[in-house]
């Protein structure tokens, strides 16, 4: 028969103080007595040196754990001097140990520290104050309970950033020059998508091109971060767009309020007579005031091809020239449609006269969504004039 | 070539009800209203040319109308001094087809300001 167990031999059980001295009533010594190692897995020197119990050989010194000191002093003295010459792991017998009766040994890896040579087979294990924050593990919801805040946070903050520098990038864009200004638009475009795609990797993968490593806490802020900074990037470059859009305009109307107050204040002075057909109103002609409107709604107007609208509507028909020469019509006289074309601006309108009404670029009636009142007018009017894309 | 009947007006239906569309159509089918001042392109090109109406009206209004563009004037406060300014160059008007229109176009004003109602002009 052969034996498939083995029955382990006990060689005693000590519990130690900090220092190592063992403990009263916590203790049990086997018969035999013939095991010899103790605290750290020291070998014991029963009959004891120096103040009485036992003492341990530490190889550089022996140490009396009743003292909690070494008997001699320590070798490496001059390089410690602020601690006394007897000390034990640097009178941090919790976080230390005195591996060989030299200096201590501290260890944060809260795994433990082997202690003795690997090839002892009494050495052991000693518990360190360990670093470790043990968290439970989270699944959905409680995930974004515990760093919901970090996420929030960071989102806010990204998308606040996103949107300072898209609208100081725009504002540049406005004020500096077209070209600087574009240059600077889309270097912003690129260091944000490039910081947005750089976040989004950490986030997911928990390490970024650039080789930085998150824990899960700091990955909820990075993906905070991404989502603000698009949410931020994409809300702030449309109203940047329109800011931009709006000053270049209005810039484009100062320079035409300015060449018409010119020729305005050179025909005061050569005193020469307005033509029946120019306005003076707000300094503008006729010309300048449709040029300023035209350029306040056009943004807003359809957009379509002449030349398909006349093919559709008024093939082969020879346009008429109104006589200020402002617009050219086309009318189709078997099916009473009109197509009128803007000669200053390059717009125009399709007109039925059937229905006496304008219509879309499709010939249909525009609708109006059942609106009233000035948001119908507008929202007609939007659809009846249509930008020339030819 | 066509001779299409472009009118300015103020609707006797309430076009805070009725549709945009239904609006310029009461328009433009009831030319003979008094409601109503049927231009032709022509007319319109003669008031461009030797008054001021058209002028004073495009100085109150942020659009600009001319022949083939149209408006509709829905504020009062517009309205009362559009009103206001063509009364007082009704008085340099010789009596003839520009004083006639201008007047029309007070009274019309007036019917609009009085009912609360839009001031359309349909070019």
């Amino acid at each position: 028969m052969f034996s498939n167990h083995y029955i382990a031999k006990k060689g005693g059980c000590f519990h130690y103080t900090t220092f190592g001295s063992v403990m009263n009533q916590r203790t049990y010594t086997a018969p035999s007595k013939d095991y010899k190692y103790g605290f750290n897995g020291k070998e014991k020197d029963n009959e004891g040196m120096g103040g009485g119990g036992s003492t341990y050989d530490y190889g550089f010194r022996i140490y009396n754990p009743s003292l909690g000191r070494f008997l001699s002093v320590d070798p490496l003295t001059s390089t410690y001097p602020h601690y006394t010459p007897y000390q034990f792991s640097g009178n941090k017998p919790i976080w230390a140990v005195d591996i060989d009766g030299l200096e201590e040994a501290t260890t944060n890896s809260g795994t433990g520290t082997k202690i003795g040579a690997s090839s002892d087979p009494n050495s052991i294990h000693v518990s360190t104050v360990a670093t470790v924050v043990l968290r439970p593990k989270l699944t959905g919801w409680q995930k974004f309970e515990t760093f919901g805040s970090n996420f929030l946070v960071s989102a806010i903050i990204s998308a606040t950033a996103a949107v300072v520098v898209t609208t100081i990038a725009a504002a540049a864009a406005v004020l500096i020059a077209p070209v600087a200004g574009t240059i600077i638009l889309a270097t912003a475009a690129v260091v944000g998508v490039a910081m947005l795609a750089n976040a989004a990797k950490g986030a997911v993968t928990g390490k970024d091109f650039v080789g930085n490593v998150y824990d899960e806490e700091d990955r909820w802020a990075l993906a905070g971060g991404a989502v603000g900074g698009v949410v931020g990037g994409l809300g702030s470059s449309r109203f940047s767009m329109r800011l931009y859009r709006g000053t270049k305009l209005k810039i484009k109307q100062n320079q035409a309020a300015k060449s018409a107050k010119g020729k305005q204040m050179e025909e005061a002075t050569t005193n020469t007579e307005t033509d029946n057909g120019t306005s003076q109103q707000e300094g503008l002609t006729s010309q300048e005031k449709r040029l300023k409107v035209y350029q306040e709604n056009s943004p807003n107007w359809a957009k379509g091809s002449l030349n398909t609208a006349l093919n559709k509507f008024a093939k082969g028909i020879e346009g008429v020239k109104s006589t200020d020469g402002v617009k050219t019509r086309y009318y189709n006289s078997e099916t009473k449609i009109e197509v009128i074309v803007d000669n200053e601006n390059g717009y125009f309108r399709i007109f039925n006269h059937n229905t006496n009404q304008y219509l879309n670029i499709n010939g249909e009636l525009p609708s109006t969504a059942s609106l009233k009142g000035k948001a119908a007018q507008d929202a007609v009017q939007q659809q009846t004039h249509i930008n020339n894309t030819d | 070539m066509n001779s299409r009947l472009t009118p300015i007006f103020s609707p006797k239906i309430d076009d805070k009800v009725f549709d945009y569309h239904d609006v310029i159509t009461w328009g433009t089918n009831n030319l003979h209203d008094e409601n109503v001042i049927p231009l032709t392109i022509d007319d319109i090109y003669l008031l461009q040319r030797d008054s001021k109406l058209i002028d004073i009206i495009n100085e109150e209004i942020d659009g600009y109308v001319e022949p083939y563009e149209n408006y509709v004037i829905y504020d009062k406060k517009v309205k009362l001094s559009l009103q206001l300014n063509l009364k007082n160059y009704k008085l340099e008007l010789l009596d003839g087809f520009i004083k006639k229109t201008c007047i029309q176009m007070i009274a019309v004003l007036e019917y609009s300001i009085e009912n609360d109602r839009g001031f359309y002009i349909y070019f």
